[in-house]
């Protein structure tokens, strides 16, 4: 290979793994991931080296001469959202890519595809996230009203929550705001339907705002001995969890010290 | 536990988990397998809480979940985040985070304190769960789905 391949293949494996990292993929994938496809892509002498928000590939050439022609990128990934979707996709890729179905135009090309692939509608992603706050709220003790009442909450903060998670807002404030209008919002329902069970509703309004992706992540990454990875992301659904919980908390607060409830 | 009860809980962990798996963005043709494994856990889940109480239950409720997506994921070749992560949802200590903040700030601080641990302790259970099963070594059941699939290129990956 010259360096001009290995340049290529470096940059196609480097976006490759950006977009595992965007997506909230665990550190073993993605250096497994990144391995393959390197490998198929007839590179012999490579380093990787990820953690959650930053890859590190370096390559060189078959012929070079110690120490010479080095092809080195560093890829910084600031942000991860929780898209399982894209993984899928990628995994598939590599899948081809290690079968010899797919060459580097052809990467290049589906990476393309996958970086524009859409998401659910918007309007299918609330009230799937409705659905499952009612559910919740059914599966924790609630009642039927509590469940229907928890649904229409979880829709009406997820439309916030999605519009906050597109800004630069910290997830601590982002968490904090929506928890603080789902408390807001269940509060109102408790006044003013009687019979509503206040835990029950705001339990399964929450659900769908707890750091699932985060957690599991990071106890995978810490059981497959990535401890810098895992330490992020465990800290990162600590914070996001304690977003939730001030959000909620602060507003029941202020409610019981005016005795409405 | 009568029947009615466990053919709602089926319903309801059903529907929440599809809910989450569109939330994440996964793709129609995993949509079904991941509720599936959402209403295993919970049904391990709830079947134990009685006998062996919550912490215990939310372990081997994360030790099914965890086995199954684990299996599947090379059944169906895909990641096993993509089908581990919306099941496992239903396992989330979201009620107990609930009642520590409600009792941090109602000044009840040996409730809050208790449900401040409770939530530890189910987290812990959870983590527990994914560890002891990701060490289980699988490389029959990779064997065996290699042969059954064999006119397929590869297995899936048993992480």
């Amino acid at each position: 290979m010259n360096g001009k391949e290995i340049k290529r293949a470096v940059d196609i494996s480097a976006r490759t793994g950006s977009i595992l990292l965007r997506s909230g993929a665990d550190i073993t994938r993605v250096e497994d991931t990144l391995n393959h496809m390197m490998r198929s892509f007839g590179v012999k002498k490579y380093d990787i080296f990820t953690i959650t928000n930053g890859i590190f590939l370096s390559a060189s050439a078959d012929d070079a001469p110690e120490g010479m022609g080095d092809y080195t990128r560093i890829c910084e990934v600031p942000k991860n959202s929780s898209d399982l979707g894209k993984i899928d996709l990628v995994n598939t890729l590599s899948r081809d890519i290690e079968a010899g179905k797919c060459d580097m135009d052809g990467a290049e090309k589906r990476l393309e595809e996958i970086e524009n692939s859409k998401k659910y509608n918007v309007f299918v992603s609330l009230g799937a996230a409705a659905v499952a706050s009612g559910a919740f709220s059914y599966l924790f003790g609630g009642s039927f009203v509590d469940a229907l009442l928890a649904a229409l909450i979880g829709f009406s903060y997820y439309i916030l929550f999605i519009q906050l998670d597109k800004t630069k807002l910290s997830k601590l404030l982002t968490n904090g705001i929506c928890g603080c209008l789902l408390a807001l919002l269940s509060v109102a329902c408790f006044r003013l339907i009687p019979g509503v069970n206040l835990d029950k509703v705001i339990i399964g309004a929450i659900m769908p705002l707890i750091p699932g992706v985060a957690f599991v992540n990071s106890v995978r990454d810490i059981a497959a001995g990535d401890y810098i990875s895992g330490t992020i992301r465990m800290i990162d659904a600590i914070v996001t969890a304690s977003g939730i919980a001030i959000g909620v908390g602060v507003t029941i607060l202020v409610f019981t010290r005016l005795s409405v409830i | 536990m009568d029947l009615q009860t466990i053919a709602l809980n089926v319903i309801m962990s059903l529907v929440a988990t599809a809910g989450f798996s569109i939330a994440f963005n996964i793709p129609k043709r995993h949509i079904f397998f991941c509720s599936l494994l959402g209403v295993v856990s919970w049904i391990v889940y709830i079947l134990l809480r009685p006998s062996v109480g919550e912490v215990a239950a939310t372990f081997f409720g994360t030790c099914a979940i965890v086995l199954m997506s684990r299996i599947l994921a090379v059944v169906r070749k895909c990641p096993v985040a993509v089908l581990l992560i919306p099941g496992i949802i239903t396992l989330a200590p979201g009620s107990a985070i609930y009642y520590t903040a409600y009792y941090f700030v109602t000044n009840d601080t040996q409730s809050a304190g208790r449900y401040g641990f409770l939530t530890l302790k189910l987290a812990l259970a959870i983590v527990l769960g994914i560890i002891v099963v990701t060490a289980i070594p699988m490389p029959h059941v990779k064997k065996l789905i290699n042969r059954i699939k064999s006119e397929h290129n590869g297995a899936g990956d048993l992480r």
